[in-house]
């Protein structure tokens, strides 16, 4: 059940419920973890394997962002940031790829940011950890494409119409973020879906032969 | 189910579509729905193209890209008699070897005429709006060799760096307004004529030693191809500007020579 460490979204019961609903021809399952204990991830894929049999893939959207001077780092905050956006991921890809853990042809994917690649002030954390997914994605592709033929991506979005974005919005007003994002973000702010099909993209076998890469799904925003 | 790369009713111009991976892309797309023109030099290899297709309403035009100055008029030519296109793949290129010592001017013009200059042409001219449609989709593809290059690749691996920034300026450029996207595939080696050439040139021991770092192994068309409809396709609708490495981890991994 939800704990104390866990980030504020998913600590509300009401948000399971919700995504319980997404029961789709499939089968979806919920289980509950607070991926910021790294050390209860290896159980949670053992009983994931074990009540549904291997695996052929993974998406690691979950993610905490911050706004915070420099001044105002501590390591605590950093060490946080790091295990939820990145520690969680990498110790759910170890254990995932093991050879009882999942099917041929796995595919991995990670939600980055296209904040990896263009920084922003009082963000040094936030980039720092996604920065760490992008080159993390690199490494474990080399290691697991060749034998395992595992694949492992990024997809690095720049604003979604999220939470985040209605959070920031709220924040600066409308006009600001329109002047701030949309001049630079020229084809809009993405809804969700325009993500996540990039996400099944690269689970598919449509995909085969792209691993290590970072795609950036960012309307525009870091190319000028 | 929904198949969210779907492209029937879309229209699009294929260029090098009688050979390698310019003919798996007309395969491809067509499979997918889409209308297909076809351009070529060789007219033979072109109607073989066409007999491996879905049916459509394709057609194909024996044209060669180093006349740069003749790309408007024959892309006007396609457009009065087939409407409003909804993008391009550029997969004409050149692959030739040449050491910096050999590479002229000529040489680097006619590489650079083929590779860039005829993409860069066919996009001005179809981009207007006379031309496409809102949202239109346009890919380059350009090679895992604009960062990964290698001896007597000068002019291949600029002619390709080309391309890669050239979909930055346009999407930047084109973007806003009617909602374009420009984007480039990065393949690493493809099973093709161009990867047999290269092999008869530099040796098969080289060419293994290339290809012990491709993660995956080497790539077959029909890998790019289903790439390169993913980003004609709605479902790529927030990428734009970006260079796709579709090189079976050959650019990101460390034990390269």
């Amino acid at each position: 059940m939800p704990s104390q460490g866990m980030p504020k979204s998913l600590r509300k019961p009401q948000n399971y419920a919700i995504t319980q609903k997404f029961r789709g021809g499939g089968g979806t399952k919920c289980y509950p973890c607070d991926l910021s204990n790294i050390d209860t991830i290896e159980n949670l894929v053992k009983d994931i394997v074990q009540e549904n049999g291997k695996l052929d893939g993974l998406v690691h959207c979950a993610g905490i962002t911050a706004t915070k001077p420099l001044s105002s780092n501590t390591y605590d905050f950093l060490d946080e940031m790091m295990r939820i956006n990145v520690y969680s991921f990498i110790e759910l890809v170890k254990h995932l790829s093991k050879k009882k853990n999942c099917n041929q042809n796995t595919s991995i994917v990670a939600v980055s940011s296209a904040a990896s690649i263009r920084g922003d002030k009082a963000k040094s954390a936030y980039c720092m950890s996604k920065g760490a997914l992008d080159s993390a994605c690199q490494a474990m592709a080399a290691e697991l494409g060749p034998e395992k033929r595992i694949r492992v991506n990024t997809v690095n979005p720049g604003w979604i119409n999220t939470q985040m974005y209605s959070d920031y919005v709220k924040n600066v007003g409308q006009e600001y973020a329109d002047a701030t994002i949309l001049d630079r973000q020229f084809l809009g702010v993405a809804e969700p879906y325009e993500v996540a099909n990039v996400i099944a993209f690269l689970l598919s076998d449509a995909s085969s032969q792209i691993t290590g890469q970072s795609i950036v799904v960012d309307g525009g925003r870091t190319i000028w | 189910m929904i198949n969210p790369m779907d492209l029937s009713g879309k229209r699009y111009i294929v260029t090098g579509a009688s050979s390698g991976l310019g003919r798996q892309v007309c395969v491809t797309l067509s499979q997918l729905g889409a209308n297909v023109t076809a351009i070529a030099r060789r007219e033979d290899r072109l109607k073989e193209t066409l007999s491996l297709m879905e049916k459509g309403e394709h057609d194909y035009y024996f044209y060669d890209l180093s006349e740069v100055d003749g790309i408007e008029s024959f892309v006007n030519s396609a457009v009065s008699k087939n409407g409003k296109y909804d993008g391009a793949v550029h997969c004409a290129g050149i692959g030739t070897l040449m050491p910096v010592a050999m590479s002229k001017y000529s040489f680097m013009k006619e590489i650079m005429d083929i590779n860039f200059f005829s993409f860069v042409e066919m996009a001005r001219v179809l981009s207007k709006k006379k031309n496409s449609n809102d949202e239109a989709s346009f890919v380059a593809v350009s090679s895992a060799a604009s960062e990964f290059t290698d001896k007597c690749k000068l002019g291949y691996t600029s002619s390709k760096g080309a391309l890669d920034s050239a979909v930055k300026a346009m999407a930047v450029e084109l973007g806003a307004s009617r909602k374009m996207r420009f984007n480039t595939v990065n393949p690493g080696w493809i099973r093709t004529e161009m990867y047999n050439m290269i092999v008869e040139q530099t040796g098969a021991e080289h060419a293994e030693k290339t290809l012990s770092t491709h993660v995956l192994g080497i790539t077959e068309p029909v890998e790019v191809a289903n790439t390169i409809a993913f980003l004609l396709s709605s479902m790529s609708s927030k990428i734009t500007g970006q260079n796709i490495f579709v090189d079976s981890g050959w650019t990101i991994n460390s034990n390269n020579d």
